[in-house]
């Protein structure tokens, strides 16, 4: 145990693979700023020059660009209300308004704390559930997948910001959306709207977030004018603030290791991902809040629930490393590359090379530091940009958020889309529709479906949602989820007697 | 009719759209799309009722009331779109930039036209070093460049 620990931590210290890890932190942080798109590309790229380097420096360089992708895509998301990674989207929510009172410096170095330190804790998870990962892999069927995204889309639900009656309306409109493109039990094309090709693998999601949260917030710049930074307030105190934020995470400790447990949990389940990961973490904690109200309109806490859910993918390592089943995008990608250097993930991986495991965990964390490291140097500096009079960032931010909807697929009909989505979504803000059940609904809409189907075809039999135990239980959680608000009422109701 | 009513009665077609749709389609690939439209349609119809009856009473916004000329506003910026649009499916993505940006802050009294010029360039510029040759990603060339349409 401790050899490869040993041998990993040394090939660490080496010059060559610790700017290895800075290049791809570095790398990771530029791709995960752009919003449409992701550290995995950057990954893509540089996955054809890595032949050339030994295997533990080639795993290196890629964890370091998994490990900025976090923090990178939350900055855009608290400046500008547009997520630069998915996984980052529900940090617009709280960490945007914490921007428009002037507070981008603590936003940011909330963020980064909560990125830093859930990947820690992240680490650590992983570290213990090596022995038990088969048996959380296998308990984790498509039942109770289904209950556990009923279980998310039920809390946003409940917790709708606002409206909840309208709250509902965006997430079952969000549902639909994902259900557009091809049938994967019927093989159908639905609600195509006349298109046979484009819509055929559905909406994307990153032209749908880009226009969403980007064309949709420009368009409420373009309205409002000024800058970003509403009325007198004044951004002051970069640094306090930063270090303010920091200092704030250490207020919300239970929704920091909820929103990590969410994280390193969704993280392990394979085909997951962290886009659901952030939303659900922030589901639950406003489920959980005493001020629910609160959620939406800057509550650190929200921040904190949404960044500390972005370590799914340490928890991601685990399937890949030990089944060769990639938990989320970044980490298919990593399994990728592990086969290109000759390596067969499964089983005997873990027992046979403990050093490139280690390497990983270790290449994680450091490149996590880095990330949160220049995040909070810079955090002074990217606050200002709130200061700018939006007549200059309208037209850069659209045309860089744009070309992020085109580059994902490279296809032209997606900076229409994008455009289309961001009128009608600057309408859902405008009447007071919540977008973030949309986006939430959006997301998890075409899982739920899948995993009710798959769920069918295990076992003719709708009960089965109710015959296996953690399937059971969310459910039962589902069931208080609705009861706990009327039992506050009531209690409220008493007191007041 | 009002902006909130006429924003209200597309969400109301929308849900009424896959409703309809779904109708047309097998059992296993329309129940779920049914079971949830129908409920967004049953929802959105007591929205806009409700929406309808408040609708005499000013709406209170957080951020302030909205300009007078906001559905101007909003028109405009998606006409502006609509032209980026234009102008990258005709000329490619650099030109595409760089016209925007300059059309966009040049046309304005308050912004000099060498600022506009410099923020154009600079950004095509940025996008160019960026995708082009650091991430050698291939953009988009424009219909009049050799650039062909996907289909829809």
């Amino acid at each position: 145990m401790l050899d490869p620990l040993l041998t990993a931590a040394g090939a660490l210290l080496q010059p060559q693979n610790a700017l290895l890890v800075i290049l791809g932190n570095l790398m990771g942080l530029l791709f995960g700023l752009l919003p449409g798109i992701t550290v995995l590309a950057a990954m893509s790229i540089l996955l054809p020059f890595t032949i050339g380097l030994e295997p533990i420096s080639a795993m290196y360089l890629f964890i370091g660009i998994l490990g900025a992708g976090p923090f990178g895509g939350a900055v855009t998301a608290i400046l500008f209300n547009i997520p630069g990674e998915p996984t980052s989207a529900a940090a617009c929510f709280d960490g945007y308004p914490m921007t428009r009172r002037g507070e981008a410096a603590k936003a940011l170095g909330l963020a980064a704390a909560s990125a830093v330190f859930s990947s820690v804790l992240g680490l650590l998870v992983l570290i213990a559930l090596i022995p038990m990962v088969r048996a959380i892999v296998y308990a984790f069927g498509p039942p109770e997948f289904f209950m556990l995204l009923m279980f998310g889309l039920a809390t946003v639900a409940v917790a709708a910001p606002g409206n909840t009656m309208k709250g509902l309306v965006t997430a079952g409109l969000g549902v639909l959306i994902s259900l557009i493109g091809y049938d994967p039990i019927t093989g159908v094309l639905r609600f195509g709207l006349g298109s046979s090709n484009y819509l055929w693998d559905g909406v994307n999601l990153p032209a749908f977030f880009v226009g969403v949260f980007a064309v949709g917030e420009v368009i409420g710049y373009y309205v409002a004018g000024g800058t970003i930074v509403k009325g007198d307030i004044r951004v002051t105190g970069m640094l306090k603030g930063t270090l303010e934020g920091v200092r704030e995470l250490f207020r919300h400790p239970r929704v920091f290791l909820q929103g990590s447990m969410v994280g390193s949990i969704i993280g392990i389940l394979p085909g997951v991902g962290g886009t659901v990961s952030n939303f659900l973490s922030y589901t639950i904690a406003m489920q959980t809040s005493k001020n629910p109200e609160t959620y939406g309109k800057g509550n650190p806490e929200g921040l904190v629930a949404a960044m500390s859910a972005t370590n799914e993918d340490t928890g991601a390592l685990l399937p890949t490393m030990a089944f060769g089943i990639p938990g989320s995008a970044g980490s298919a990608l990593l399994l990728g590359a592990l086969i290109l250097h000759g390596f067969n993930p499964g089983p005997l991986f873990i027992k046979d090379h403990l050093e490139i495991v280690w390497a990983l965990i270790l290449g994680l964390l450091l490149a996590n530091i880095i990330a949160t490291t220049v995040g909070l140097a810079g955090a002074n500096l990217l606050a200002r940009l709130t200061t700018i009079d939006v007549k200059y960032l309208i037209p850069t931010i659209l045309v860089i958020s744009l070309l992020g909807a085109y580059a994902d697929r490279e296809n032209i009909w997606d900076v229409a889309l994008a455009i289309s989505t961001g009128v009608i979504a600057y309408g859902f803000t405008r009447f007071d529709f919540p977008i973030v059940t949309l986006v939430i609904g959006f997301v998890m809409g075409r899982l739920v479906e899948r995993a009710f189907a798959q769920s069918l075809q295990m076992q003719l039999d709708p009960l089965i949602f109710f015959k296996r135990p953690i399937s059971l239980l969310l459910f039962c959680l589902l069931v208080l989820l609705f009861v706990m608000p009327l039992v506050r009422q009531f209690i409220a109701a008493r007191r007041v007697a | 009719m009002t902006g909130r009513f006429a924003f209200n009665l597309l969400l109301l077609v929308f849900a009424a759209y896959f409703v309809w749709s779904a109708t047309n389609y097998e059992p296993q690939a329309r129940m779920i799309p049914l079971v949830i439209g129908g409920f967004v349609l049953i929802l959105q119809s007591w929205v806009t009722i409700m929406d309808g009856r408040t609708n005499s009473a000013p709406v209170e916004h957080a951020e302030g009331a909205p300009p007078a000329d906001e559905a101007n506003r909003v028109a405009a910026l998606t006409g502006w779109m609509v032209l980026f649009f234009g102008l990258f499916m005709l000329f490619g993505t650099l030109a595409a930039i760089f016209l925007f940006i300059l059309l966009f802050l040049g046309l304005r009294r308050d912004v000099h036209k060498w600022i506009a010029f410099a923020v154009a360039g600079g950004m095509s510029l940025v996008v160019w070093v960026l995708f082009v040759r650091l991430m050698r990603f291939e953009l988009y060339p424009g219909v009049l460049f050799g650039g062909s349409l996907p289909s829809l």
